[in-house]
Order: C-alpha cells, then sequence, then structure tokens
C-alpha cells in the first residue's frame, strides 16, 4: 500500500526543534499516535451510529493531525469524508472508511519507520 | 535541510527598547500549536496558547498579545466568533489577526474578514514561512501603531493649542476642517465640512465682513494672510481672540492646489499681553498712568506743542501731611485716600476738557493729551495738554487745590489733607519732559515753603502775570455782578440825509483800584472763562432800554448796534439775549442792530447762517463787524443774509494815501450794492477820508471825525445841539 507520505514534511519538523527544548519531532508523533486513534474510532462510531456531526468533527481534526506530518493521503481520504459528511451524504461516508483503519495503521507504521531512521 | 535564519524580531523593536512581541496561537490541533511555537520561538516571539475560542478571549484578555492565529474551525467557541468578541473589546480593535483557513473553504476566508481578520492562511499551514508572515503583520502592526500615536499626539497638541486646522480645494468654494477648528471656531464638533459662511457664524458681525474678504482674497489672489478677529463663544462670556494663518499651496509644477489655514484662540494671550502692558503702565492702587506712562504722555504732549506752537502745562502735586494718615489710620486708608484723591483728581481734569475756552480752535483732538498720572506715595501730576495762556493752570490748580481739601470718608473717619502744586510751563519753563518735571517739581517745593495748600509757577513772571489775570476774571464777574460795567455810544451818520442813523453801544469798565480797562483786555479774558455770556446778555439789554428812553424823550429814532461775541452763538445763548433785551426794554426789534464778525462763519458757515436766519425772524438787522479781515472767499456772502458790512477802520485809515485800500474800499461798496446790502465805514478820522468815501456812494459812517463815543447824557446833549438848526457845520463836515 503507498502510504504516500511525505518526508520532506517530516524533516522540517526536525528542522524546527529549537536548542534545550523538547525533541519536537518526537512530541508530535507521540501525539498524533495518541489522539489519532480516538479520531479513526469516532469516524467508524459515527458511520455506525449514523451520526453525521460525529462523523465530521473526527475526519476534520485527522485531516489536520496527518497533514502536519504529511501524511498526505490519509489527509486528503478525511478531507473527502469531511465534504461527504457536511454535505449529508452517509453513503459516500460509508464507502470511505472501508480502507480507513487499514490506511491509518499504514501511516503509523511509516511514520514509526521514519523515526528510527532518523535515530 | 539547514535550520531557518529568522531576522530577530527582538532587535527590530521601534522605539529603541529591548522587547518581545507576543503572539496567541489558538488551534484545537496541539501538533500544529507545539509546531508553529518552535517556529516562532525561533524567530524571537514569544507564545502563548489557546485550544478554543473561549479560551482564546480569556487569553488575550489575561496577556495582551500582539499578535493573534486564530484556527477557524474549533469547539466551543469557533474562530469567527472569537475574533468577533476581541474586536469588541477596549485594546481589541486594532490586534492583528491571523486567520487559519481550510484551503478550500472560499466561504470561511470571506467570513473571516467580515469578522475581522486581518489576514489568513490556508491549512496546511507551512510552519517555516509563518513566522516571515507574523513578522510582516507586526511591522504593519507597529507603523500603525505610531501612525495612530501621532495622529493622536497631533490632536492632543492642536487641542492644547486650541489650534484647528482647515483647507479650501482649488476650484471649490467648499473648506474642510478639523474638529477643534470646530471648537475653536464655536461650530459643532462633529460637522467638519462646509461653505464659508458656515465657517463664519460665530464671528462679530464688524469682523465676518474682513475675515471673509481675506480668505476669498486669499483664494483669489493665491496668497498668504495672518489676521485676528473677534468671536461669540458659546463656552465663554467673553468675546474669544482668535488669530487665523492662511497658506496658498502649489503643486511641483507651481500651479496653485489649495489653501491650508489654522485658526487659534489667543485670548488668554491677548489678555496676558494688556495685563502685561497694564502692569508696566498704570498704576496699582488707583489705576491711574504710572511714571513711565506719563513720560511717554509728556513726550506726545511735547511734539504736537512744538508742532502746533501752543503751550501747556505740568502740574506736579503732593498731598501734604498724607504720611500722618498712613501712620495713623494704616496703609489700607492711605491707599483709600490715594483712590479717592485720583478720583477727584480725574474729574477735574475731564471738565477741564469740556469747557471750550477758544471758538476758533478746535480742542477735540488736544483735550486727550490732558491726563493725570501718579508717580508713586502721594505724588501726583497733572498734564494739561494744551493751555492757551498760563492762567488756565492756574485756574486748574485752584479746582484741584479745592477739590482735594474736600473731606474724605475713609472707614467711617472724615479726613482731611490739602495739596500744594508746582506749575511749570512749556516752552517758557523748560523744552524737554525731564527740565519740566524738575522745574514743576521744583516749584511745588517753592510752594510748600510760601505755606502749603496752594500753587505755585516755576516761574515767577508766569506766576505773578497768572495771578494778574486770575485778578482781573475775579473782580469782571464782581463787575459785571454789580453792573458797574458803563455802556458808550458812538454816533454813525447818513450820507444820505445827513442825519444820524445809529449808535454803536460800546462797553466800558473803570476798575476801582486800577483805573480803566480796555476791552481789548478784558473782553478775552471774557470770553476765556465765559463771563462773557452774561455779559453780552447785560450789554444787549441795556443797550436797547437805553435806546427806547431816546425815543421815548422824543428824538427822531435811530438804530443801536450791539456787538456780539463768537461766543454767544458757540452756546446758542444769542437769540435768547436778543429775545430778552427786545422784550425788557419795549424796544421794535427794527433799530436794534446786531454787529457779527466774519470769523464766525469760518467754522460753520451753515450753523452760522442758521442763526443769522432766526435773527432775521426776530426782526432785528444784522451786520458783518470787520468787513474785509476775515476770510477771502466772498461767494460766502451772498449766502448770508444780512443787511450791512462794516468795512473795517485799517482799510480806511490809508484811504488818502494808498491806492490799494482805496481800491479795496470801492470794490468792497461796489459788491455789497450789488448784493443789495448797504455799507457803514468805520474809523473816519479826517474830512479827506469822508470825501473819499462819499464819492464811492459809501451809505454811512463812523469815527473820530464824526464824534467820540460818548456817555448816554453826553449824547442826549450832541443830538440835541445837532438838531438845532444852523450849527451843523459845527458838528459835521458834510
Amino acid at each position: 500500500m503507498n502510504i504516500n507520505l511525505d518526508v520532506n514534511t517530516l524533516q522540517s519538523i526536525s528542522a524546527l526543534q529549537r536548542p534545550n527544548k523538547p525533541d519536537l519531532l518526537e512530541r508530535v508523533t507521540a501525539l498524533f499516535e495518541s489522539e489519532s486513534p480516538k479520531c479513526v474510532a469516532q469516524v467508524l462510531d459515527g458511520v455506525a451510529a449514523k451520526d453525521l456531526e460525529m462523523i465530521r468533527t473526527g475526519s476534520h481534526t485527522l485531516k489536520s493531525i496527518s497533514a502536519n506530518l504529511g501524511a498526505m493521503a490519509l489527509s486528503a481520504r478525511c478531507s473527502d469524508i469531511e465534504h461527504a459528511a457536511r454535505t449529508d451524504d452517509l453513503a459516500t461516508c460509508e464507502e470511505l472508511i472501508q480502507d480507513l483503519n487499514a490506511e491509518f495503521e499504514a501511516t503509523v507504521a511509516g511514520i514509526r519507520q521514519f523515526l528510527q531512521h532518523a535515530a | 535541510m539547514g535550520e531557518p535564519v529568522y531576522i530577530n524580531t527582538e532587535a527590530r523593536s521601534p522605539d529603541g527598547f529591548q522587547k518581545t512581541y507576543l503572539v496567541l496561537h489558538v488551534d484545537d490541533d496541539v501538533a500544529s500549536l507545539i509546531m508553529a511555537e518552535g517556529a516562532l520561538e525561533a524567530a524571537g516571539f514569544e507564545v502563548v496558547q489557546a485550544q478554543n475560542g473561549a479560551e482564546a478571549v480569556q487569553k488575550y484578555i489575561d496577556y495582551a498579545p500582539d499578535l493573534i492565529i486564530m484556527d477557524a474551525v474549533m469547539p466551543v467557541i469557533d474562530g469567527f466568533d472569537a475574533i468577533a468578541r476581541i474586536r469588541q473589546l477596549p485594546t481589541g480593535e486594532h490586534v492583528p489577526i491571523l486567520m487559519i483557513t481550510g484551503l478550500d473553504d472560499l466561504e470561511s476566508i470571506t467570513r473571516a474578514y467580515d469578522k475581522g481578520a486581518t489576514d489568513f492562511l490556508t491549512k496546511p499551514i507551512n510552519f517555516f514561512t509563518l513566522p516571515y508572515r507574523m513578522q510582516y503583520m507586526l511591522r504593519a502592526k507597529l507603523t500603525a501603531d505610531e501612525l495612530r500615536a501621532s495622529q493622536s499626539k497631533l490632536d492632543s497638541a492642536q487641542r492644547i493649542a486650541r489650534l484647528g486646522h482647515w483647507e479650501n480645494e482649488r476650484a471649490s468654494d467648499c473648506f474642510t476642517w478639523s474638529r477643534e477648528f470646530s471648537r475653536v471656531m464655536s461650530l459643532p464638533v462633529l460637522i467638519t465640512c462646509g461653505k464659508i459662511n458656515d465657517i463664519l457664524a460665530k464671528v462679530i458681525d464688524s469682523d465676518r465682513g474682513m475675515v471673509r474678504e481675506h480668505m476669498l482674497r486669499a483664494f483669489e489672489e493665491q496668497r498668504s494672510f495672518n489676521i485676528e478677529f473677534n468671536l461669540e463663544h458659546a463656552d465663554s462670556d467673553t468675546l474669544r481672540t482668535i488669530r487665523m494663518e492662511a497658506e496658498a499651496h502649489f503643486d511641483e509644477l507651481g500651479v496653485f492646489t489649495n489653501l491650508l489655514g489654522t485658526v487659534q484662540d489667543i485670548t488668554e494671550h491677548t489678555d496676558a499681553q494688556k495685563q502685561i502692558h497694564n502692569l508696566a503702565y498704570y498704576d496699582l492702587v488707583t489705576g491711574l498712568p504710572n511714571r513711565a506712562n506719563l513720560y511717554e504722555r509728556l513726550g506726545q504732549a511735547l511734539k504736537l506743542a512744538q508742532r502746533a506752537k501752543h503751550e501747556f502745562a505740568l502740574l506736579f502735586l503732593d498731598l501734604d501731611h498724607f504720611k500722618q494718615v498712613n501712620d495713623s489710620l494704616g496703609h489700607d486708608a492711605g491707599d483709600d485716600l490715594l483712590q479717592q484723591v485720583s478720583s477727584r483728581l480725574t474729574e477735574i481734569v475731564r471738565d477741564t476738557d469740556a469747557v471750550a475756552r477758544n471758538v476758533d480752535e478746535s480742542h477735540d483732538e488736544l483735550s486727550e493729551q490732558h491726563s493725570v498720572a501718579r508717580l508713586g506715595g502721594d505724588e501726583f501730576v497733572v498734564l494739561l495738554g494744551s493751555i492757551n495762556r498760563a492762567d488756565d493752570a492756574a485756574r486748574v490748580a485752584e479746582r484741584i487745590a479745592c477739590a482735594i481739601g474736600e473731606p474724605y470718608t475713609i472707614n467711617d473717619t472724615v479726613v482731611t489733607v490739602t495739596t500744594t502744586i508746582g506749575i511749570s510751563v512749556f516752552p517758557a519753563d523748560g523744552n524737554d519732559s525731564a527740565t519740566l518735571m524738575k522745574h514743576a517739581d521744583v516749584a511745588m517745593y517753592h510752594a510748600k515753603e510760601k505755606g502749603r495748600n496752594g500753587f505755585q509757577f516755576y516761574s515767577r513772571k508766569i506766576h505773578q502775570a497768572a495771578l494778574a489775570r486770575f485778578a482781573i476774571e475775579a473782580d469782571l464777574k464782581k463787575a459785571i455782578e454789580n453792573e458797574s460795567l458803563t455802556l458808550m455810544f458812538q454816533p454813525k451818520v447818513c450820507f444820505s440825509d445827513n442825519k444820524v442813523s445809529g449808535v454803536e453801544a460800546l462797553v466800558r469798565w473803570n476798575h476801582e483800584t486800577s483805573g480803566p480797562i480796555s476791552p481789548a483786555d478784558f473782553i478775552p479774558i471774557a470770553e476765556e472763562t465765559g463771563l462773557i455770556l452774561p455779559l453780552g446778555r447785560w450789554v444787549m439789554e441795556a443797550s436797547c432800554i437805553k435806546m427806547q428812553r431816546w425815543i421815548d424823550q422824543g428824538y427822531e429814532p435811530f438804530s443801536v448796534a450791539v456787538n456780539c461775541s463768537p461766543v454767544q452763538i458757540e452756546r446758542g445763548t444769542i437769540i435768547d439775549d436778543i429775545d430778552n433785551a427786545i422784550s425788557v426794554s419795549g424796544l421794535d426789534p427794527k433799530w436794534l442792530e446786531v454787529e457779527l464778525t466774519e470769523r464766525l462763519f469760518l467754522k460753520d458757515i451753515d450753523a452760522g447762517i442758521d442763526i443769522l436766519r432766526r435773527m432775521k425772524t426776530l426782526g432785528v438787522k444784522v451786520s458783518i463787524d470787520d468787513f474785509g479781515t476775515g476770510f477771502s472767499s466772498l461767494s460766502y456772502l451772498k449766502r448770508l443774509p444780512v443787511d450791512k458790512l462794516k468795512i473795517d477802520q485799517s482799510f480806511v485809515r490809508d484811504l488818502e494815501v494808498d491806492p490799494g485800500d482805496a481800491a479795496i474800499v470801492s470794490a468792497i461798496i461796489t459788491l455789497a450794492h450789488n448784493l443789495g446790502l448797504s455799507v457803514i465805514a468805520e474809523g473816519v478820522e479826517t474830512q479827506g477820508q469822508l470825501d473819499i468815501l462819499k464819492g464811492y456812494r459809501c451809505d454811512e459812517v463812523q469815527g473820530y471825525f464824526i464824534s467820540y463815543p460818548q456817555r448816554p447824557e453826553d449824547l442826549s446833549k450832541w443830538l440835541f445841539e445837532r438838531s438845532q438848526p444852523g450849527d451843523q457845520k459845527k458838528v459835521i463836515g458834510f
């Protein structure tokens, strides 16, 4: 699976690192690992419960935080889901979440791999 | 990728102080917050964070950040509402806010600007360029702050200075102005444009035309001006003084573009100037001119007197025993006394102005030269800027001594003081201020040596002459009251029938101790002192009574000529004097002839003609005395409703030897006849003069050759003898 992880984005986060401060990339990726599963769960639960607001909120947040780490494919998928939720298109939402979990897992794995390389 | 190099914000502090700027970053995405924080801190910003709109508003209030980055979509309160709330806070109006929106969300961008966002950025945020964006916004904010501060300082400065500005565009009659302009000009503060009449609404009527004229002319002629005017201000009980300045402005091609001007309330400034002037030139206790002021007035009086060649007098006076009042009643009482003295002095000088002494001279210009000044202590100076004779000053001095000597009431205590006065006269006693002051002062000390409460001239000669005239004045007054003056009558004879046509009444004064005093000496004094009024009235009445007595005694009626003084005409008493004399004596007015000098008509011909008409209405005859010596313009003559001209004796005297005089006399007679007037020649002393006058067809003659002025009883005898047949050649050689 092409996880479409933009390495430049991850590298540029490192570049923002200031001396004598907690490791920025570590903090951001840790944040991503702790927050993003909640977002994925929120979207999936939302579809199951046919709660469009829940879907919209979850996909919006996941869209932003994945884009921050260069996970452009995941972000794009979230953007589509958010748009569908906003336009009350539950059917499209159901369709789009089919591979969501797999894509999310692959993204997390890709990030971990990058971190190992970086270290 | 290397670490980006940001321009250090800390070093860019515009006011020179080390300062870091605080960014409030609002985002519900914690990762964004973390990464932005890193980038912003690297660029020198301090960062404070919030995760929703409500928290953002609170953090704004708590931290007063310089810049805000605001995510649009957030829980609790979204970014749009947060912006709206911050903008409504007292300090939130101008803080720059960068709105973060989705790339695809055009609607959000529009909404963000509507709510007051300064700029926007789309997601995903490029954290490297974010600090540059913030620095740009910061610079714009600082510039705007500076501009606002400067504008506010300018406004404050203009308000403090009460300085408003205005502008007038080329090719337009519209003006725009600042709020301070409205305040200064007492216009509604919210209106800051209009026409010229709107601007000048509160300018006082007498100044408005002048201001409008300046503004319009400056516009037409493209030039600057600087004027002052008065304004009725709604916030002020008194008129405000406004200075308006304007400058014409031109573009780079030299074409006139507009007028730019200011107005400033300078009332306090001008008041202060007046106050400074008052402090420098007026005495604080009495409000009178002080020494410096006196010297200026004295300088002016000197110039005027030198130019007009008249005299003036300086009266130097102090209060006798003033120190005792001060010591016994205290300084406040002393000041009170000085104030009362000064008002008495001022009153006397004012009354002096009102006394017209000489009808031939206009005192309007000169009278303003009279002034009272206080030199300090109990010393005062009275400057009489114009006097005719030294005794005018003596008269004023006497009135001053008299008025100052009246009792004063001070703190319920009656106080009496006297004054001693020294007088110097220009030019006799000095040609400059210092000398005149010194001599007046010296004269005062002489007066004190002689005993206080009096006056003394610096010059002994002037002093004695003034006293002598003074004495004459007093005696003349007594003589008029006692009717101890006498009348003499000089006959006039008519050529046509050789009969006595009339007599001229002449007043004589035989002084108790000094003997006879010439009318040439006492008439001027009577005119200067106003004694001429009762004197003239008495002469008129006594002459008419005497004339009526001759008629009653059976003499063939003839007319009695009475001289009338210009003062009687000026004061308007003459008509009543004539009326009175006619009614008291019962004389037919056709036998009364009033002689007037032609000098009378030099000043105001119309007023003179009016008086003559009224005399004619009473039925009396009018003749012009001293004809030929006064005005040169004969054109007056035809306008004067008179009956007779009297040729002055100066022409008659040399009639036999001076062909010029003969020609003048001949011409006057011809002219008079052509105008329907009869002619009398006075001062006829020889047969030769008589013959020439007869040849010129003169109507009447008067003079020693016919008869000297005679006492009434002698004249009766003379008339009787003349009426005897065969005795005529003895009296008159016709």
